[in-house]
């Protein structure tokens, strides 16, 4: 009788010292596990859709050589000159200078996914041209269409000499002008990382 | 009449013990403490352990799987991504000053030139200019002030022309603020 009842006691004592609380820990275990299997099929549908994307960008590579002329990843002040010129040069008006203001970051505002969208950086160029007034609307049309995007934000145009000039009309006066044109000129925050595939 | 030898044996014989009873007690808390302790040690020598290596195998997959796309996959995404984000605000708010001349041009009375011009930002055009009459110059302001691309005309001078090389008799100074869809969209005028 006392034997028996010293293995009750002591199946008791086991039971709520050592089994109750290996238990708990069990559930905490399992509930670990079915946390991380959950996360692990979450991550494979987003892996997967990831993956999806990347083939999609890859089959877009003409788009994304675009996009990275249009705006550039870093400055490229050089190339938005050589632009500039070109441009100049295919529109018979003569640059006399170019000032180039300091390069400005701004946060990107987009609401949605705005913490993906790397900031946009903005250059102006203050063109000082002289040209026929023909020679300009060449000029202002081929900024506005070139592929690195230029945003006319100034121009001020005056005529050569005291004559009257005519910028719209043609009326015999002397048709040569001095431009001051302000273009801003975009690009994205430099990564690490390539822009194009 | 006395009882029968037989019987007063088995009446003097002393109640039978239980051993029976006893051991089927002992045996069953004996067993209750062997399936108890098997328990435990199955959890802790068994099932704890096979937890552990499937937890431990989960991580290395959530590892590997994480490492199954290059970062530099993933920044060229973010990049196009971001730059197609970027052109999309770009493009809303591209100003188009050729077209503005464009406009000028088709909105300029037939005597007036212009000897300056000058265009800011905000949609503020200020153009000095040149017409043959007193007429012409009214004429070219009441365009201004008909058409429904420019929100607020301003004329700050009008008088006779005082340079001698002066394509008209008349000079006039005038700010327009425009409608900033005349330098973002085509207009039909």
């Amino acid at each position: 009788m006392g034997l028996s009842l010293l293995f009750i006691m002591g199946a008791l004592i086991l039971l709520f010292d050592l089994v109750q609380p290996e238990y708990a820990n069990f559930q905490m275990l399992k509930g670990q596990l079915a946390g991380e299997q959950a996360l692990f099929a979450t991550e494979t549908q987003a892996v997967s859709n990831a993956q999806n994307l990347i083939s999609q960008y890859k089959g877009q590579s003409g788009n994304a050589q675009t996009a990275s002329l249009a705006v550039p990843a870093g400055e490229d002040l050089a190339g938005a000159l050589a632009q500039v010129y070109g441009l100049a040069a295919n529109s018979s008006i003569a640059i006399q200078s170019v000032g180039i203001s300091a390069p400005d970051l701004q946060a990107a505002a987009n609401s949605q996914g705005a913490q993906l969208v790397q900031p946009l950086g903005t250059v102006t160029f203050q063109i000082a041209a002289a040209g026929t007034y023909e020679a300009l609307k060449n000029f202002l049309q081929g900024l506005e269409t070139n592929v690195r995007i230029f945003d006319v934000k100034g121009l001020s145009i005056t005529p050569i000499s005291s004559n009257t000039a005519t910028p719209g009309k043609s009326q015999g006066s002397q048709d040569f002008f001095t431009y001051d044109i302000s273009a801003t000129a975009y690009y994205q925050e430099q990564t690490n990382a390539s822009t194009t595939p | 009449m006395p009882l029968p030898e037989q019987v007063i044996n088995q009446l003097s014989r002393e109640p039978a013990d239980t051993p029976g009873w006893s051991f089927g007690l002992i045996f069953f808390s004996g067993a209750l403490l062997v399936i108890v302790l098997a328990i435990y040690f199955g959890m802790t020598l068994a099932y704890e352990p096979y937890l552990n290596t499937k937890i431990a195998a989960e991580n290395s997959n959530l590892a590997n799987l994480s490492q199954s796309i290059s970062a530099q996959d993933e920044a060229n995404v973010l990049t196009f991504y971001s730059q197609i984000a970027n052109l999309q605000g770009i493009l809303a708010k591209h100003t188009l000053v050729s077209q503005f001349l464009a406009w000028l041009e088709q909105n300029t009375e037939a005597n007036v030139s212009y000897s300056s011009f000058s265009f800011s930002s905000g949609g503020e055009i200020t153009l000095s200019g040149n017409a043959l009459t007193e007429a012409d110059v009214n004429q070219q302001i009441a365009i201004f002030q008909s058409s429904p691309d420019i929100e607020n005309v301003v004329v700050s001078n009008v008088g006779s022309a005082t340079s001698p090389g002066s394509a008209g008799a008349f000079q006039f100074s005038v700010t327009l603020l425009m409608n900033p869809s005349v330098f973002t969209e085509q207009t039909t005028q």
